[in-house]
């Protein structure tokens, strides 16, 4: 439990102090929200990075796992700099307005709600069973490499070479989410299986709301009353969505640990939330050089990742410039898509 | 182009679940059309966004040009670049902040999260979720099988033929256990050979054709065969057919590996 607290929470966190620096992120929840879910979009960039060209050289999953830690050693020694070199005295706080006491009693109440209906929904897929076929091929994956100490070279079906270009598991060089938690198996030393049904859903739902309480918060601009709220209503949806297996509520209560969930779930949320940041006025050019990292990391969660981050990127783009006509902002928005065209041309070539 | 028309129409329907999601649909727009006259900075962030993915969505050309060719099948997927969930509770969250603090608001809420659980359906339920049988969350059968079959290795793998409930569960657990099919008999991962198909179907009767099945897998080194024995229907002896009963596993699984020789 230790190794995953640091894996999933820790490290993300001590990562996406980086773009805590680089965005001025002030105020301590709305450092410590954008330290953990930008951090883990930073790690999941520097998965896919990787892993990407390792798996075409086929080379193990041992190389893969010191080639990441040694990317995260980075990026974490990055961080300890960057916060090293924190000017000294205290840093200036926002103000924030104090409600009457009346009004902060709701906000409590609300938040209280709010935070149990999250830990519920948390909990739930953590502690029950549910199965999903689309495991058999997934888990199977993550089985092999980290027993075998190889990527994508055996049929999970059959157990026979195969090597990723054959069938459906050719998507997955594109986008090796599966040896993303292979990787995370072999330094948790827990079986895929376990990992994916027992341990990813609690820690990945939890990083799921963190995304859209920045939503809310953005949103609302910082009406934590209002946020809480939000959260109680968008709970309240995601409990009772299962109005087909394809939701937003089912991929994200039903099979989060699978990337094509994640990316339902999580990563376009992310990007929903740095478009509400960058289509302003007066906006944070880093929140643009991030978009670059999301497009990324989306490509590592699935198939679906290549495609849908250039198209809502082209999308947000014409809304932004309709809005502000600044022809080079869209037009670096739009520049963020070419990971995703890299991927995708890969995918169609090989 | 009707084609195209129609054949978004169905990805559409079967991404919301019939009539069952046609209601937290109506919200949705009804939500999205409150965020149109709220202000100019949620026409912006949530508003126009979601009319543009829902023209691409919509629009028979872009199904033709990508749906077609990157998406087939799952070109419903795109729905999840719309913020449904968020522009409902945006919406609903703006709604009941109009409302007079205290018990006026409380009991608003009540109704707006009753409103969408009625016209909803709940996620976690017996349907969904069950008690698990071990930390795997995997039937223990599958486990119980797995583990006979690898504690009897003979090379670094065995191939087998489980029933079709376990399909999906035994690679889950164990590397060293090749399938003789899986999931590629509903058209997945990877093409299924005739074969195979056929000790598939075999396997689905309940008095399935034991000979041809034992046939196939002696062809295939298919060292390992298990039946369920509550649903299957065959001689408990297999040895006719050079398959002898090793291990039993959960309630009703029966293993039976090839006689050497």
């Amino acid at each position: 439990m230790v190794y995953l607290v640091m894996l999933f929470v820790a490290v993300p966190m001590w990562t996406g102090v980086i773009w805590v620096k680089i965005l001025k992120i002030k105020g301590i929840w709305d450092q410590i929200l954008h330290a953990w879910v930008f951090g883990f979009v930073t790690i999941l960039a520097v998965a896919q990075l990787i892993l990407v060209p390792l798996v075409a050289l086929k080379q193990t999953l041992t190389m893969a796992l010191l080639l990441f830690q040694i990317l995260l050693t980075v990026l974490a020694s990055v961080s300890f700099v960057l916060v090293l070199c924190r000017r000294g005295g205290v840093e200036k706080r926002m103000r924030q307005r104090r409600k009457p006491e009346g009004d902060r009693r709701w906000t409590l109440v609300f938040g209280v709600l709010a935070g149990i209906l999250i830990f519920i929904q948390a909990y739930i897929p953590a502690r029950y069973e549910h199965s999903d076929d689309d495991d058999a091929r997934f888990v199977a994956e993550e089985v092999s490499a980290v027993v075998h100490d190889t990527m994508y070279q055996d049929s999970p079906i059959g157990a026979e070479f195969l090597y990723w270009n054959t069938g459906e598991v050719r998507k997955d060089l594109t986008s090796p989410w599966a040896m993303y938690i292979a990787m995370s198996c072999r330094i948790s030393g827990i079986p895929p299986a376990v990992l994916s049904h027992s341990y990813l859903p609690f820690f990945l739902i939890l990083l799921c709301y963190a995304v859209y309480m920045l939503i809310g918060k953005c949103l609302f601009r910082e009406d934590a009353e209002k946020t809480a709220l939000f959260l109680i209503f968008l709970s309240v949806i995601h409990l009772w969505g299962y109005t087909s297996t394809h939701t937003l509520a089912a991929m994200l209560l039903l099979r989060i640990w699978q990337g094509k969930a994640v990316c339902a779930g999580f990563m376009l949320p992310v990007f929903f939330y740095v478009f509400y940041q960058v289509m302003k006025r007066e906006y944070k050019a880093g929140f643009v050089i991030f978009l670059y990292v999301a497009a990324m990391a989306s490509c590592l969660l699935s198939g679906i990742g290549i495609v849908t981050a250039p198209i809502i990127l082209f999308l947000y783009g014409i809304v932004d410039y309709i809005y502000y006509r600044r022809w080079r902002k869209t037009l670096a928005v739009w520049m963020a898509a070419l990971p995703c065209a890299v991927y995708l041309l890969y995918y169609l070539m090989g | 182009m009707r084609d195209y028309i129609f054949a978004v129409w169905d990805e559409f329907v079967n991404f919301i679940g019939g009539r069952t999601g046609i209601l937290h649909w109506v919200i949705f727009l009804l939500a999205l059309m409150a965020c149109m006259f709220i202000g100019r900075g949620m026409r912006r962030r949530l508003f126009w966004p979601s009319v543009l993915v829902l023209v691409f969505f919509f629009n028979p050309l872009f199904f033709g040009m990508v749906g077609t060719r990157f998406l087939s099948g799952v070109y419903w997927r795109l729905l999840w670049m719309l913020p449904v969930s968020f522009v409902i509770a945006y919406a609903l969250t703006q709604l009941a902040c109009r409302m007079k603090r205290g018990i006026l608001r409380a009991v608003g809420i009540v109704l707006f999260c009753a409103g969408i659980a009625v016209t909803g359906k709940p996620v976690f339920s017996g349907e969904t979720y069950r008690e698990k049988e071990n930390a795997y969350e995997l039937p223990q059968a599958a486990i119980e099988i797995s583990d006979v079959v690898m504690a009897r290795l003979q090379d670094w793998k065995e191939t087998i033929i489980v029933p079709h409930e376990l399909i999906c569960d035994i690679r889950q657990y164990s590397c060293s256990i090749g399938l003789l099919y899986g999931r590629n008999v509903g058209g997945f991962i990877s093409d299924i050979e005739e074969d195979e198909t056929r000790v598939y179907e075999e396997m689905g009767k309940e008095r399935p054709d034991v000979a041809l099945i034992t046939d196939i897998a002696k062809a295939r080194n298919c060292r390992y065969i298990v039946f369920n024995t509550s649903f299957h229907q065959i001689p408990e002896d297999l040895s006719e057919y050079g398959y002898e009963r090793v291990a039993e596993a959960g309630e009703s699984y029966v293993i039976y590996c090839k006689i050497p020789g």
